[in-house]
């Protein structure tokens, strides 16, 4: 088994689109999918189709390029028009909007702009370029978080005093709470991202059941998985039994990655932090310890940007990015959508990213 | 080397760094310490395994910016298609 033809049977898929069919309640029900690569694989596979209409699909937050403010990437940019420094991030980050400018246009200003694939890639630029300060735009969900911890620890470990990192990390648990104080949403229930539950277990959701009584699913990222994960969430609410689910058992267990959320911990604590549509979470971010504070680039290098008096350019001023990330409307129903915004030109954070629900909207229905 | 079906381009993707957030199953060939060498269709890369204790040689993991994050469980994954195929 290679985990991922067997997930794409067609006739396996065929049939749980009719089991979905004959079990969804004959009132519209509102589910929404946490993660953007839910929302990619959905339409890339085609499952749309497959769903009654009564049963609607709302993309959530979970795609940190849409996520990241654009306050943090006006810093980044700052630093980038340093020449002593050496800019990395991960590629889909490029072209997201600060007010003013992308980091990809910096990078062609100044030089010294760098994707990369992973934190390593941090700690060996740093090493082969001892006279530049490198600095890493720290930007994900727990999935990410530890990866990045334990490159802070390999960096404390080597003493390497030229790596920096400029952490936006954020948790998904908290926004989701967030979305469900909010009484516009009215959701039934959520697909939960099978790969931050990897990381957290099944313990951070339970609040879901217990305290707003709606139903959620740890779900995989194969057509399978999706469509078995929106069953078993349409069975919990059709027996009025909200719980916290596990479809994807193959990678997730109640205790998540023990190991990695030591690492994680040890490195970060949880603080407040801003998400871009959402606004500010209390306890929805991590920020480097104090112990790490020599590789806070925010700290040692506190850049101050003045918003007021740089009002955003004018396109994006309606652009409903927010209103997207929040589930409040669909992409198509945004003024902007395949006219002026589109994955060639792309106006607003869900549309530059392959994660982002504008992103999906365009490219597959 | 251009990888043949969707999904090899889409990790070929991932892997390029051209997308921060999916993560992908492969197929650990070998471990060299704090490293893995893993597969998946004709990619090799090398990935940080510091996060899981005990991996061996053919393990598949779900790998996620450079970080072997979990190890998939062979048994419940066919514990999934049976349900699934199951379901009545």
């Amino acid at each position: 088994m290679k985990y991922i033809d067997e997930f794409r049977n067609k006739s396996l898929i065929k049939k749980l689109g009719d089991k979905i069919n004959a079990l969804a309640p004959s009132r519209k029900i509102n589910l929404m999918e946490v993660c953007g690569t839910h929302t990619q694989n959905f339409f890339r596979f085609g499952l749309d189709e497959l769903l009654p209409g009564r049963v609607s699909l709302i993309s959530g937050p979970g795609c940190p390029v849409c996520v990241s403010s654009a306050e943090y990437i006006d810093q980044a940019i700052l630093y980038a028009r340093n020449k002593d420094f050496i800019v990395l991030t991960f590629g889909d980050m490029l072209r997201l909007p600060g007010s003013r400018s992308t980091l990809e246009k910096a990078g062609a200003e100044f030089g010294n702009v760098r994707m990369v694939y992973s934190a390593q890639d941090a700690l060996r630029l740093a090493k082969l370029n001892p006279r530049k300060r490198i600095i890493f735009l720290a930007v994900g969900f727990e999935t990410t978080a530890p990866t990045v911890a334990l490159s802070v620890m390999q960096a404390q470990k080597g003493k390497l005093e030229n790596l920096f990192f400029f952490t936006a990390l954020k948790l998904i648990p908290p926004a989701m709470d967030y979305l469900l104080r909010d009484k516009r949403l009215n959701l039934d229930g959520f697909l939960c991202p099978g790969h931050v539950s990897a990381i957290i277990g099944s313990r951070p959701y339970e609040f879901i059941p217990k305290t707003y009584g709606r139903g959620c699913c740890i779900t995989g990222f194969e057509p399978l998985d999706i469509l078995e994960g929106i069953y078993l969430l349409l069975r919990q609410i059709a027996e009025k039994k909200p719980v916290v689910a596990n479809q994807y058992i193959r990678v997730v267990n109640k205790e998540g990655n023990p190991r990695a959320r030591r690492i994680l911990s040890r490195v970060f604590k949880v603080s407040d932090t801003c998400w871009r549509g959402l606004g500010k979470i209390p306890k929805s971010g991590l920020e480097l310890k104090a112990g790490f504070s020599q590789f806070d680039i925010a700290k040692i290098m506190p850049l101050e940007i003045k918003s007021a008096s740089r009002p955003p350019a004018q396109p994006s001023r309606q652009c409903r990015c927010a209103d997207v990330l929040k589930g409040l409307i669909k992409p198509d129903e945004c003024l902007l959508f395949r006219k002026a915004c589109s994955p060639e030109h792309p106006l607003g954070p869900c549309m530059i990213s392959v994660e982002g629900a504008c992103n999906a909207y365009y490219k597959y229905r | 080397m251009i990888p043949a079906s969707r999904w090899e381009r889409q990790l070929s993707q991932v892997l390029q760094g051209e997308t921060m957030c999916l993560a992908i199953p492969m197929k650990i060939k070998k471990i060299k310490g704090e490293f893995a060498e893993v597969e998946a269709g004709r990619l090799i890369r090398s990935v940080n395994i510091q996060m899981l204790p005990d991996l061996q040689a053919g393990d598949y993991v779900i790998v996620h910016a450079g970080f072997a994050i979990q190890k998939i469980d062979p048994k419940k994954a066919k514990d999934t298609l049976r349900l699934i195929n199951e379901i009545h």
